[in-house]
């Protein structure tokens, strides 16, 4: 039986913004801006090292930003690249990228192929002009699709190998809008050979035989998508599947937690960060986030008193000679370092007033909403979720904490 | 809570120390500077709540050791334990012993301090001088804020908190704000996001664009086809319109094939044949002409040489003529010399005549003759006048004489007139002297003269008058003459006038002699009637004056008589004179005779004529001569003459055609000798001429032979074109010939067009159909412009698909749009870390307020009735109450007589003491459940006795409940020693 060789990947969002970067100098900022369209190079670059058949793109091709038209450029030459090494693509559009269907005039080259429906269509692909495997998959034509869409999978064909390529995730799976949801059990019972799945941006296995797969995005966008990303190599036969992870990602994004319990003077504190940066530093060029725990009040003072920033600056222009760059984008401290709450919160005192305060959610809105309500502001920012009400409320504690003891001990 | 015991193995400059402090309430720590006070404080600290690593390690122990040491307590409810702490072991953390000999953790000991740590400690249970000098420094305003705090946390750092958020938020953000991060950050959003919306619809358009440009293309192809279209009728047009002189002359040519026949008989080459049989033929027949017209001339010629040939009589005749005329010259050189000589002699007679000046040419000398007796007749002649000249010249003296003698004695008798005076004047004078003289005789008789004075006095006016007047008419007159001279120049009139001047003068003078004289006499009549008229002088002067008169009068008669005299004696002259007179006009008569004899004469002084006479005699021999030479002359001539007639007459005879009468004899000498050399010589051309015109006829009939064939093939020729003569021949050739090339023109037109012009409109001009140059240019201009419009079109579209493709290319190069995308995100980002650090801020804000609010509700009264007892106490009993105001949210003291004060109002003095009690107040508040020691550090310092006893007072209160330790170097004051609870510790 004839070898199946693709690469899966989902979730590109060419020309995406990024989040939480800011201040960034003007080569940064271009890199970052060029971040997703390397990543997307380097992904035309393993699919034609590995002579793959094939490369399915399950969906967020595009973000739902608009589309700066050399953002499509950049996507047509890809594909175009891919046609010349006669490498088919099925593409089909996700929550973020419904709206590109309009861009279907481009004069995709003939390699490409687009489910433009949201009904489940296929497309056959025949090697040596012998249909080989069919390809399921659908698009989104709004932006949500809360139905689920495994029952629209039927396998229509005879060709050896079934694929399905569907944007969504799991029911009730947390963080996500759960849209096209399914259950893994139904996506099982289909007896397809490979479910190729997207919209979830972290990589996951969500089954090995036969392979259901997330590969995550190709680029890290923000400090929660952290650490290695690109596609998988899929190498498909019918006993079994050999799936290789191919890290594509031109910039990482890491985080940084740093103990500097024993730690109370800035030097000590810089040279400890630029001793994990320097070891970071053999993984590519990387946007970081520092965390420091157990920080003593010393180090709690510095931060708060702006002392850090020095050493971001300190820091981030040590690296930024350096091919593989690792840019600090913020140091926090994390947690409470040598200030235990348990400490205070019980007695008369007025820090155990403070500590005992519950804030309900509506206070915290209430609080505020001079901001959040404020005509000019409101519309770039989002209502906060719980966790992000408590974290705040957290970071305010921490801020009386050390504002209502500091200098007593001096 | 009590410390009992405070054993320190090493601890800063504390080694191996042991404090007891075992019930002891009131603790005094005393000592100086440097001793040690600090350092025990941080190890009661460091026990008690622990301490960071790099804060030990300043208090490692200088001579080595170890860090640490430990502490017995004993609680409220005598649970005794001892805490233990060393620097190198366990990180630090306590380790507590109980009396039941179990070791506890640091947690456990936390539990134990109820939650109370280092930081909450010192806040509470720990007062220092620093806070009050903080105190002495806060804004007056602020003060009541910072003491609310302090009664809430024992601190000031409420109130620096909430400052500080205060200015973060500030910092951050404000409603109506420009500068803070937050607004700026907004403006800045806002901005890029117009950028940004305009930069996305450009890329919405770009599928409008890509339409368009298929628009556009789809178009282009639409007009590049009719452009082609175009293109091809207007090169057709242009073809016609390059070949309408073609198509032009090929429909000409064709019209005019038409007019020839159908049929042309013609010799093939005819032309050409007849031309070459002519061009054979002409040069014979011109030959033969030429040939006759030769023989004819030979013939002439001979002829006329036999006609001018001379007979052999002739011959003879003319030889003799010829001989005469040798003669003839003979004569003629004769006669040249005798001409000769004549001349010469008639230049020698003229010469002679010349030199003589003689009223006398040649030919009156030819005719003078001097008879006899002429000589003589002129000598006689010359001496008469010679005599008769002599006597007229002395009688014309002697009239001379005698007129001048008459002349003076004319000037003589004018002067002497002159000198005369008038006949009445003198009378008048005569009279004068006569009167005179009687006066005098009168005197002598001296009478009455008295009486005649008056007649003499009229008489002398009257006088006067008439005198005046005399001068006046006599000038007037003397002015008239003057100007009659002036006008008539005659000398005369001047010497009258000159003569009446002196006249008047003297008259008016004379006149005025006379009155005066009278007046005189009329003076001295007066004194003597009877005086004289003149003085005696006077009467002399006029008696002389008579005198004078008289001898003028003499002399005037004796000029007289000359003058008669000297008159008689001229008229005798002029007698004889006469008579000379008459005897020369008879002489004259004489010579005039002999002049108008001989007109030689004339001119010549008689005096010469004897003279004269010999050269004429000379002369007249000399022509005597002259004469007989011009006879011989005239002889020799007529000689001439006859021989010249002679040979005239048989020349003329002879050669009677070329003879001239005018001609010589030298010429007709040449004549006849030209004859006869003639003769001679057309003798010889007679001969050739002949033998000539033997050749040229024998010449002709070669000639005339030859043209026969060819003339025979010419009259073929002629046949053949069915033409009776070579004229119509040519006619009818040169039709041929001109059909043949229009008929090839037309072809070779034919040809053309059948190439260059489309099938159609080729086959339309064959058959004939008729081209319009107009139509074609018209037809030519409306495609060409039917053509540029199409053109133009082409490049505005072509210029719309380049622009679009620009914009598109422009469009899908642009990073533009991905820029602005990712900056405007990045400003999104910035904004919403900005806004959760804003949130933090606020919240932090909000919970103190809300802690705040709880503490004003729950604890503050508690806090503040304690505050109350103590401030009564401190200010010993001026201030009753210490309250707080719910609606200001601020302190209120209340003094004995129930006025409130805020706190800012209060003197600083007051205000310490109010912070004290604040501070106490809490601490009874606070160690309701956590009871700790107090540590009182030099808090006092500037505190005046009474304050201090009262402080101290109150302290020595609180340590009936509470530990306190009072770390000081100061003396300590007698009162306190007196206390039971004091126990004093000098270090």
């Amino acid at each position: 039986m004839e070898q199946l060789r693709f690469i899966h990947c989902a979730d590109l969002h060419i020309d995406s913004p990024f989040k939480g970067l800011d201040h960034l100098p003007q080569a940064l900022f271009k890199e970052v801006k060029q971040s997703t369209f390397k990543a997307l190079k380097s992904l035309v670059e393993v699919a034609k090292t590995k002579q793959v058949d094939f490369v399915l793109m399950v969906g967020d091709v595009f973000d739902q930003t608009t589309q700066s038209v050399y953002a499509q450029m950049q996507f047509l030459h890809a594909c175009e690249q891919l046609n010349e090494h006669n490498i088919s693509v099925y593409v089909s559009f996700g929550n973020h990228d419904y709206i590109q269907r309009d861009f279907v005039n481009i004069a995709y080259p003939a390699n490409v192929h687009l489910f433009k429906e949201e009904e489940v269509t296929t497309h056959v692909f025949k090697k040596n002009n012998q249909p080989l495997a069919t390809i399921y998959g659908f698009s989104y034509q709004n932006q949500a699709v809360y139905e689920n869409k495994t029952s629209l999978f039927k396998k229509t064909t005879e060709t050896p190998y079934h694929i399905g390529m569907l944007h969504g995730s799991v029911e009730q799976q947390p963080e996500h809008d759960t849209y096209a949801p399914f259950r893994l059990q139904q996506l099982i019972d289909k007896d397809f050979d490979y479910w190729a799945l997207g919209h979830i941006h972290k990589r996951q296995h969500l089954k090995e035989s036969p392979p259901i797969i997330y590969p995550g995005n190709i680029q890290g966008r923000s400090k929660k998508e952290t650490g290695e990303k690109g596609c998988y190599y899929v190498e498909l036969d019918k006993a079994s599947a050999q799936l290789t992870f191919m890290p594509l990602q031109s910039i990482r994004f890491e985080q940084l937690t740093i103990n500097v319990s024993e730690i109370s003077s800035i030097q000590a504190i810089e040279q400890a960060i630029f001793k994990r940066i320097q070891q970071l530093g053999t993984k590519g060029k990387s946007f970081v986030w520092v965390n420091l725990e157990y920080y003593t009040k010393e180090v709690a003072s510095f931060y708060y008193e702006g002392m850090l920033a020095d050493i971001i600056d300190f820091i981030n222009e040590k690296m930024m000679d350096k091919k593989d760059w690792i840019w600090i984008q913020s140091i926090d401290l994390k947690g409470h370092g040598f200030i235990r709450k348990e400490d205070y919160q019980d007695g008369d005192h007025f820090l155990a007033q403070v500590l005992q305060l519950q804030e309900s959610s509506e206070e915290v809105d209430q609080a505020i909403n001079p901001l959040w309500k404020h005509p000019k502001a409101r519309k770039y920012l989002a209502d906060l979720s719980k966790e992000e009400k408590a974290d705040l409320l957290e970071s305010a504690e921490n801020i009386l904490l050390y504002q209502l003891t500091r200098k007593q001990n001096l | 809570m009590k410390i009992q015991h405070v054993e320190i193995y090493g601890f800063g400059k504390w080694e191996n120390k042991q404090f007891d402090f075992s019930d002891q309430s009131f603790i005094i720590l005393s000592g100086e500077n440097e001793a040690g006070k600090s350092t025990l404080r941080q190890f009661i600290l460091f026990i008690l709540f622990g301490m960071p690593p790099r804060e030990r390690k300043v208090y490692l122990p200088k001579k080595g050791g170890k860090l640490g040491g430990r502490i017995s307590v004993k609680t409220e409810e005598d649970f005794a334990f001892t805490i233990e702490r060393m620097h190198d072991r366990n990180k630090g953390e306590a380790i507590c012993y109980t009396a039941d000999g179990v070791t506890h953790d640091e947690d456990w000991l936390n539990h134990k301090l109820s939650g109370i740590n280092k930081d909450t400690f010192l806040s509470i249970f720990s007062f220092d001088a620093t806070m009050l000098s903080r105190l002495h420094q806060m804004k007056q305003q602020d003060i009541g804020e910072v003491l609310l705090g302090v009664g809430m946390t024992g601190t000031d750092q409420i109130y620096l908190t909430e400052k500080w958020l205060e200015q973060q938020l500030q910092d951050y953000f404000k409603p109506q704000g420009k500068k803070p991060k937050i607004n700026q950050l907004m403006d800045a959003l806002a901005e890029k996001q117009e950028t940004l919306s305009k930069l996305e619809q450009d890329a919405t358009r770009y599928k409008e664009k890509q339409y368009e440009i298929e628009k556009e293309k789809r178009e282009l192809d639409q007009l590049y086809e009719r452009q082609q279209a175009l293109q091809l009728e207007l090169q057709r047009n242009k073809q016609m319109m390059q070949q309408y002189d073609v198509i032009a002359s090929f429909q000409t040519i064709k019209q005019e094939l038409e007019n020839y026949p159908d049929k042309l008989e013609f010799p093939e080459q005819g032309l050409e044949r007849l031309e070459q049989l002519n061009y054979l033929l002409y040069p014979l027949q011109s030959e033969i002409n030429m040939l006759q017209v030769k023989i004819e001339k030979e013939t002439t010629d001979l002829k006329k040489i036999n006609k001018d040939l001379l007979t052999v009589e002739e011959k003879k005749a003319i030889e003799d003529t010829l001989s005469d005329t040798i003669r003839w010259k003979q004569y003629k050189q004769d006669l040249t010399s005798k001409y000769k000589e004549k001349k010469q002699q008639e230049q020698e007679i003229n010469h002679v005549i010349n030199q003589l000046q003689l009223n006398l040419n040649f030919e009156d000398l030819q005719e003078l003759s001097l008879p006899f007796g002429t000589e003589e007749n002129w000598i006689q002649l010359k001496e008469e006048r010679q005599e008769l000249y002599q006597a007229i010249t002395k009688t014309d003296h002697e009239l001379q004489v005698k007129d001048g003698r008459y002349q003076d004695l004319l000037v003589e008798q004018t002067k002497i007139g002159e000198q005369l005076l008038p006949p009445a004047e003198l009378d008048h004078l005569k009279q004068s002297i006569e009167k005179e003289e009687e006066v005098i005789r009168q005197q002598e008789q001296v009478s009455g003269i008295e009486s005649q004075r008056n007649t003499v006095k009229d008489f002398s006016h009257q006088k006067k008058r008439t005198a005046n007047l005399i001068s006046i008419i006599g000038v007037a007159l003397t002015a008239m003459i003057g100007f009659l001279a002036l006008i008539l120049e005659e000398q005369m009139w001047f010497i009258i006038a000159g003569s009446f001047l002196l006249l008047v003068i003297f008259v008016r003078w004379n006149m005025h002699q006379s009155i005066k004289s009278m007046n005189r006499f009329l003076m001295e009549v007066p004194i003597n009637k009877h005086s004289r008229v003149l003085t005696d002088e006077a009467l002399s002067e006029r008696k002389q004056l008579l005198r004078d008169q008289e001898t003028w009068n003499e002399q005037k008669e004796a000029v007289t008589k000359e003058m008669k005299e000297i008159k008689k004696n001229r008229l005798q002259l002029e007698e004889t004179k006469k008579f000379h007179s008459q005897r020369q006009q008879l002489l004259k008569q004489k010579i005039n005779e002999q002049i108008e004899k001989f007109p030689v004469l004339k001119g010549i002084a008689v005096e010469q004529w004897p003279k004269l006479y010999h050269h004429l005699e000379a002369l007249l021999n000399q022509m005597k001569k002259y004469i007989s030479l011009s006879d011989q002359i005239t002889l020799l001539k007529q000689q001439l003459d006859d021989l010249e007639d002679d040979i005239k007459q048989t020349y003329h005879k002879q050669a009677s055609e070329s003879a001239d009468i005018s001609d010589t004899i030298e010429m007709i000498k040449n004549n006849l000798r030209q004859a006869i050399d003639k003769t001679n010589l057309l003798v010889h051309k007679k001969e050739d001429k002949e033998k000539n015109l033997y050749q040229l006829k024998n010449q002709l009939e070669e000639r005339q032979a030859k043209i026969v064939p060819l003339q025979n093939k010419i009259k073929t020729l002629l046949e053949l074109a069915n033409v009776s003569d070579e004229e119509s021949f040519f006619k009818k050739g040169q039709q041929k010939k001109d059909f043949d090339l229009l008929y090839k023109e037309y072809k070779a037109y034919q040809n053309q067009l059948n190439l260059l012009l489309s099938k159609d409109d080729w086959s339309q001009i064959d058959q004939g159909e008729q081209v319009v140059k107009s139509e074609i240019i018209a037809k030519y201009e409306t495609t060409n412009d039917a053509f540029d419009e199409n053109e133009q079109r082409i490049q505005q579209v072509q210029q719309n698909v380049s622009d679009l493709k620009i914009s598109i290319k422009q469009l899908e190069t642009s990073q533009v749009l991905l820029d602005e995308k990712h900056r405007y995100y990045q400003l999104q980002n910035e904004l919403q870390q900005q806004t959760k650090q804003w949130a933090i801020y606020q919240l932090a804000k909000n919970k103190i307020e809300a802690t705040k609010h709880i503490y004003y509700d729950h604890y503050l009264p508690t806090v503040l009735s304690h505050t109350t007892a103590y401030f009564n106490q401190l200010t010993s009993g001026n201030y009753l109450r210490v309250l707080f105001d719910d609606q200001k949210g601020e302190l209120l003291t209340e003094d004995k007589y129930g006025i409130q004060f805020e706190v800012h109002e209060l003197s600083q003095g007051t205000r310490d003491q109010l912070y004290i009690s604040l501070r106490i107040g809490m601490s009874m508040f606070i160690k309701r459940h956590h009871n700790m020691p107090f540590f009182v550090d030099d808090a006092f310092v500037h505190f005046d006795a009474t304050r201090l006893r009262n402080i101290l007072t109150a302290l020595s209160e609180l340590a009936n409940t509470s530990q306190i330790i009072w770390f000081t170097k100061e003396n300590i004051p007698s009162y306190c020693l007196d206390n039971k609870n004091v126990r004093i510790h000098r270090i």
